[in-house]
C-alpha cells in the first residue's frame, strides 16, 4: 500500500516537474522572493473560506508564504475589512469581496487594479486559463471594463426543494409559476412539524436578497435603466404582497432568520423548501449537520417571466493598503485555480469554472451543479452602485415590517422609494 | 412566632425560584455544549442525549480559541493593573485631603465612568487607525482603561475612607513619612478593598465586547468577539458558543465565589456596603 | 540617612511626602492626566467627527469635510432617530422600574429570614457577571423560534401559538429582550437593597413596634426615607446602563424585527459600521451623551440632596 502510494506520487511530482519545465513556471519559482512573508486572508465564513483554509498547508509548503485566515460573517466582514482599507493600516493582503461592494470600494480607491498582476509573467500561472470562469462571474469582478480580481464563490439563489417531502404530499415539483409556488407552500404546510417554506426575513441584506428573486419573480425592478424608482409600481405591490402571504406557510421565527438558518431548517427537514443560496449545497449532503441528505433538488426561483436565480458571488481581491501585493496575488490565484476548486467539491465549497462544474462525477452527487448552467444565464443581479449599502437600510427596514406585520405592503414601498430616488439624486445618477 | 416562620418559608421558596430561574439558562448552556449538532437541533429540546466533547475539541483545534483567551488574559490584567497603580494613588488623595474643586473632580471621574461606549468607540477607531494601533492589545488595554480607572478611584475611595485617620496620624508621629504612612500602613490594611477592586476590573475587562469588537481584527481579538463570531453565515455554530462560552465564565464564577462580600460594594461604586 | 543609599523608590517617598500640597496633587494628577487623555481628548475628537461629512464608503474627494450642524439638523429630522428615542426611554424606563419593584418587594420579603451560604450567593450573582453578550447569545438560543427552550415551553403551557415567536413579531420582540435585562439585573437589585435595609438602624423600628404602627405605615415613614439614599444610586446605576443597552440587543435582534427594538445604541453603531457614516453617527452618538448627562446632573443633584438631608 506504502509503495504504491510513493509511486503515484512520485508520478504526481514527475508530471508536475514537467509542466513546469514545459512552462518555465512554476509557484514554487514565482514565489521565491516572497518566501517568509505573512498574508492576511480575511474572508466570509463560506464554504470555499473553509476548504481553502483546509488545503492552505500545501500552499505555505510550496510557496514558504504564510497565511492566516480570518472568517467574518457576511456585515462583520465589511466592518472589520472596510476599517482596514479606509485607515490604510494594511492588515488584509486578501479580501473576498461580494460583487454588490464593486462601486464602492474601487470609487473609493481601497481595490487594486487586477490587471498589472494578471499580466505579470513573472506570476501568472500561464495553465491558469481565466476563460474557465464563468462569464458571469467575471462580469461581478469588473468595474469599468476593468477587473478587480478573480471570481472565488459563486452564490446563486435558487429554490431548494426536498424532493422527499414533496413526493410525500404527492406535490409535483419544483414549481414554475409564483401560483403553483404558493400552491405547494399551502399544500406542504403541516405545522408545527412541517411548514411549507422557510424565508430570510430578518432585517438584514438576507430579507432584500429574497424579496429581489420574488420582485424579479412578478416582473418588477428596483428602478429601471433611467434610474427611475419602480419598486413601488404594481407588479412591486403584487410581489411583495406574494412575499408577505408566504410568511402563512413559513415558520414563525423566519422575520428572525438570515440564510444561516434557513440551512439549519432545511437540513432538519422542517422545511419543504426555500431559497437559498447554491453555496449550501454541500451542506445539505452532509451526514454530520443533515437529515435529509440525498433528498434536495435546485430550480431556478418560480417566475411569471424568465426564470430568476439570484447571482451574489464574491471573488478575491488586494486591497490598495496591502503591503504584500504580489504574495497575495499568487495566494488568490492558487485558491481559485482549477485543482483546488475540483479537490473543493467534495468538502462543500462552491466553484467558480465551467469545467469544475461539467464534471460528471459531481453533477451525478450534487444536483444542485446542473442547475448553475441555466441559473448563469438567467441571473439576476442586485445593483453594486456605492449607494447599494444605504438602500439595503432602507429596504431590510420596509420589507422586515411588513412581513413582520408592522406595516401595510403599499406604505412600506411608498416610504421607500423616495428614499432610494433621493440616494440616486445625490449618487449624480440622474 | 408562626407568622415569623411563615416568612421563613415564603423567602425560602422565592430564592429557590431566584437560583432556579438563574441557573437554568446556565445549565442549558453547558448541556449545549456537550451536544452534537444532530441534537442541538432537535424539536423538542433533548435532555437526555449521548454527551460529546466535540464542540470543545473542534472550539481550539479549528476555531483557534487558545490565542484569543491569550488576549483577553493579558489585556484585562493589564489595564487592572495600570488603573489599579494609578487610580488607587489618586482614590487616597480624594479620600484623605480637601482639594480645590474636588467635588468637581470626583463628579468629573464619576461621569466618565456613565459615558456610553458607544460614544468613544467611534473615535477611538479612527485615532487608532490613523496612529497604526488598530489590533493591537495595548489599545484595549488603553481603552479599558476609560471605565476601569474611574471605577478604581471610585471604589478605592471609599474603602480608604472607612480606614481612621488616626492610623496615619499615630504612623506619621512614628517617624513615617506621609508617603510611608499610605504606603506601609493604609494600603496593607486596604488589601481586601485592592483585591476586590482588581477582581471586578478584571471582570469587566474579560466581559468586554463593543470595544473589542471594533478595536480588533485577529492579533488582539478577545473571547467575546470570537464567542460572537461563531454566529457565521453558513449556521450558527451554537455547540461551540456554549463550549467557549462556559470555559469564558469559569474564571469570573470562581473570582466571584472569592469575594462575593464585596461585589455588591464593587458594583455600586463603593455607594452600598453590602 | 545618606541619600546616597536610597532607593529611587525611597527618594520618590522622601520628595513626595515634603508638603502636602505636593503630597495630594502628585498623587491624583495621573489620574487626571490619563482620563483627560483617554476621554477628553476622543470627545472632542468625536466631536469633530459629528461636524463633519466623513464617511468611510465614500472616496476622500466627493466629501465635503467640515459641515457645520448640518448632520445634527438631518438626524432631528429622521423619523428612525426619534423612533429609535422611544424606544430607548421606553426600554429604560419599563426595565428600570419592573426590575426596581421586583427589587423591593424581594428584598422585603428576604429581610432578616434567610443568610444565604457563599455558593447560594454566588448563583444569585450570577447572571449579572456574565459577559453581556454571552447572556445575549444563550438567550438568543433559548428564544429561537424552533428548537428553543423558552419557546417551547411557553408553547407547551399555551402563552405562545405555533404561529409566533418571542422575536419574530414586532408586538414580543421588546418585551422579549426587556425579559433578558429584567433576568439579569433584578438579582442586583436584591442584594443591593437588601444589604441597605440590614444596614438601616434599628432604633426607629423598635419605637414604632412600641406606638404599635402598621407595617404599611412603618415602611412609608421608617423604611422608605431611610433607604432613599440606597434607592438613588441603584437607580442612578441601573438607569445609566439601560439607556446605554447595546451587546444583548446586538445579540438577541440587531435593532429588528422592523424597527421594534432600534434602541440608541444599536442605531449608532448601525450607523457608524454598517453604513459607515462616521459623521453622522459621532453626531447621533453626542445627542446619546447629551441625555446621559441631563439625567444624570438630575439624579447627582436629587442624591446629593438626599444625602444632606438624612
Amino acid at each position: 500500500m506504502f509503495r504504491k502510494n510513493m509511486v503515484w506520487l512520485l508520478v504526481v511530482m514527475l508530471v508536475l516537474a514537467l509542466a513546469s519545465v514545459a512552462y518555465g513556471w512554476s509557484l514554487e519559482e514565482a514565489a521565491k522572493q516572497y518566501a517568509g512573508v505573512t498574508i492576511r486572508f480575511i474572508t466570509e465564513t463560506t464554504p470555499p473560506s473553509y476548504w481553502v483554509e483546509e488545503a492552505l498547508p500545501e500552499f505555505e509548503k510550496v510557496t514558504g508564504i504564510k497565511v492566516i485566515v480570518e472568517r467574518q460573517a457576511h456585515p462583520h466582514l465589511e466592518e472589520k475589512a472596510l476599517m482596514d482599507f479606509a485607515s490604510k493600516t494594511g492588515i488584509y493582503d486578501v479580501f473576498n469581496m461580494d460583487y454588490s461592494w464593486t462601486g464602492k470600494y474601487v470609487k473609493a480607491g481601497y481595490i487594486e487594479p487586477f490587471e498589472q498582476y494578471m499580466n505579470n509573467p513573472k506570476l501568472v500561472d500561464p495553465n491558469n486559463g481565466l476563460k474557465d470562469f464563468y462569464p458571469l462571474m467575471w462580469q461581478g469582478t469588473m468595474w469599468d471594463g476593468k477587473a478587480y480580481g478573480y471570481p472565488f464563490d459563486s452564490v446563486i439563489q435558487y429554490l431548494f426543494w426536498n424532493k422527499t417531502i414533496f413526493d410525500k404530499y404527492g406535490v409535483a415539483g419544483p414549481p414554475k409559476t409564483p401560483d403553483e409556488w404558493m400552491s405547494s407552500m399551502e399544500k406542504l404546510n403541516h405545522p408545527p412539524d412541517l411548514y411549507g417554506t422557510g424565508m430570510m426575513a430578518k432585517r438584514h441584506l438576507s430579507v432584500v436578497c429574497e424579496w429581489l428573486c420574488v420582485l424579479w419573480a412578478f416582473k418588477g425592478q428596483l428602478y429601471d435603466d433611467k434610474y427611475s424608482v419602480m419598486l413601488n409600481d404594481e407588479n412591486g405591490i403584487k410581489a411583495t404582497e406574494f412575499y408577505k402571504k408566504m410568511t402563512k406557510f413559513a415558520p414563525p421565527g423566519v422575520t428572525t432568520w438570515t440564510w444561516d438558518d434557513v440551512s439549519t431548517a432545511l437540513q432538519q427537514g422542517t422545511i419543504a423548501q426555500s431559497v437559498q443560496w447554491d453555496e449550501n449545497y454541500g451542506s445539505m449532503e452532509n451526514p454530520e449537520e443533515s437529515k435529509i441528505v440525498g433528498q434536495m433538488r435546485y430550480a431556478p426561483v418560480p417566475s411569471f417571466g424568465d426564470p430568476v436565480s439570484h447571482y451574489g458571488g464574491s471573488s478575491l481581491c488586494v486591497p490598495t493598503s496591502s503591503k504584500n501585493k504580489e504574495a497575495a496575488f499568487l495566494f488568490i490565484q492558487w485558491a481559485t485555480s482549477q485543482d483546488i476548486q475540483k479537490r473543493g467539491v467534495g468538502k462543500g465549497s462552491s466553484p467558480t469554472r465551467v469545467s469544475v462544474y461539467e464534471v460528471q462525477e459531481f453533477r451525478d452527487k450534487f444536483p444542485s451543479f446542473s442547475a448553475t448552467d441555466t441559473a448563469a444565464a438567467t441571473t439576476g443581479w442586485r445593483p453594486r452602485i456605492p449607494e447599494w449599502d444605504d438602500m439595503v437600510e432602507i429596504l431590510a427596514l420596509e420589507i422586515n415590517s411588513v412581513v413582520a406585520g408592522a406595516k401595510d405592503v403599499k406604505a412600506a414601498l411608498d416610504d421607500s422609494a423616495p428614499k432610494i430616488d433621493a440616494l440616486l439624486k445625490k449618487g449624480g445618477y440622474k | 412566632m408562626e407568622n415569623n416562620r411563615k416568612k421563613v418559608v415564603i423567602a425560602i421558596i422565592i430564592i429557590g425560584i431566584i437560583l432556579f430561574v438563574n441557573i437554568l439558562p446556565f445549565l442549558w448552556l453547558i448541556l449545549t455544549s456537550l451536544k452534537t449538532r444532530l441534537d442541538i437541533f432537535a424539536i423538542p429540546p433533548k435532555f437526555i442525549f449521548h454527551s460529546t466533547w466535540k464542540n470543545f475539541i473542534s472550539a481550539f483545534t479549528k476555531r483557534n480559541f487558545l490565542p484569543m483567551f491569550y488576549n483577553s488574559l493579558i489585556i484585562s490584567a493589564c489595564t487592572t493593573f495600570l488603573s489599579l497603580a494609578v487610580g488607587t494613588l489618586g482614590a487616597y488623595s480624594l479620600a484623605r485631603f480637601k482639594l480645590f474643586g474636588d467635588k468637581h473632580i470626583s463628579f468629573w471621574i464619576l461621569s466618565t465612568r456613565m459615558f456610553p461606549p458607544i460614544v468613544l468607540v467611534i473615535p477611538f477607531f479612527i485615532m487608532a487607525t490613523r496612529w497604526g494601533l488598530h489590533d493591537s492589545r495595548l489599545l484595549l488595554v488603553i481603552v479599558y482603561t476609560t471605565f476601569n480607572l474611574p471605577f478604581v478611584v471610585w471604589i478605592m475611595r471609599s474603602f480608604f475612607e472607612d480606614i481612621p485617620y488616626d492610623l496615619e496620624k499615630a504612623a506619621m508621629v512614628d517617624g513615617y513619612s506621609r508617603w510611608d504612612a499610605f504606603w506601609k500602613v493604609v494600603l496593607p490594611l486596604s488589601a481586601p478593598g485592592l483585591v476586590t477592586t482588581a477582581i471586578l476590573c478584571f471582570i469587566f475587562s474579560w466581559n468586554e465586547f463593543l470595544f473589542a469588537n471594533v478595536l480588533t481584527a485577529a492579533m488582539a481579538k478577545t473571547v467575546p468577539v470570537g464567542i460572537r463570531g461563531l454566529v457565521t453565515s453558513r449556521a450558527v455554530e451554537w455547540g461551540e458558543i456554549a463550549a467557549v462560552a462556559s470555559l469564558q465564565v469559569i474564571p469570573v464564577l470562581i473570582f466571584t465565589f472569592a469575594v462575593q462580600k464585596y461585589i455588591i460594594r464593587g458594583l455600586t461604586l463603593g455607594a452600598v456596603k453590602g | 540617612m545618606s541619600g546616597r543609599h536610597l532607593s529611587l523608590f525611597q527618594r520618590f517617598g522622601f520628595w513626595i511626602s515634603s508638603s502636602e500640597n505636593k503630597f495630594k496633587w502628585s498623587l491624583l494628577l495621573p489620574t487626571l492626566i490619563l482620563l483627560a487623555l483617554i476621554t477628553v481628548y476622543p470627545t472632542i475628537y468625536a466631536f469633530n467627527l459629528a461636524l463633519s461629512d466623513y464617511n468611510l464608503a465614500r472616496s476622500a474627494d466627493s466629501l465635503q469635510g467640515y459641515i457645520g450642524l448640518q448632520n445634527f439638523r438631518e438626524i432631528l429630522k429622521d423619523p428612525s432617530f426619534w423612533s429609535s428615542l422611544k424606544t430607548t426611554i421606553f426600554f429604560t424606563v419599563v426595565v428600570v422600574s419592573i426590575e426596581f419593584f421586583l427589587g423591593l418587594a424581594i428584598a422585603l420579603i428576604l429581610q432578616g429570614t434567610v443568610t444565604g451560604s457563599k455558593i447560594v450567593r454566588t448563583i444569585i450573582l450570577l447572571p449579572m457577571i456574565m459577559a453581556p453578550i454571552v447572556v445575549g447569545l444563550i438567550w438568543t438560543y433559548l428564544y429561537q423560534s424552533e428548537f428553543g427552550l423558552v419557546t417551547f415551553i411557553l408553547r407547551k403551557i399555551h402563552i405562545m401559538s405555533y404561529e409566533s415567536a418571542p422575536l419574530a413579531r414586532v408586538g414580543t420582540a421588546l418585551p422579549s429582550l426587556m425579559f433578558v435585562d429584567i433576568w439579569q439585573w433584578t438579582p442586583f437589585l436584591i442584594m443591593v437593597l437588601l444589604a441597605g435595609l440590614e444596614a438601616l438602624p434599628t432604633a426607629p423600628y423598635e419605637a414604632a413596634r412600641i406606638d404599635k404602627a402598621s407595617p404599611f405605615l412603618v415602611f412609608r415613614k421608617i423604611t422608605l426615607p431611610l433607604l432613599k439614599p440606597v434607592i438613588l444610586i441603584v437607580l442612578v446605576l441601573r438607569i445609566m446602563d439601560a439607556i446605554r443597552v447595546f451587546d444583548i440587543v446586538y445579540a438577541l435582534t440587531e435593532g429588528g424585527p422592523g424597527e421594534a427594538t432600534d434602541v440608541l445604541s444599536m442605531f449608532i453603531y448601525r450607523s457608524a459600521f454598517y453604513l459607515w457614516g462616521i459623521g453622522k453617527a459621532s453626531a447621533i452618538s453626542f445627542i446619546l451623551l447629551y441625555i446621559i448627562m441631563i439625567v444624570s446632573v438630575i439624579l447627582v443633584n436629587l442624591l446629593s440632596r438626599t444625602k444632606e438631608t438624612v
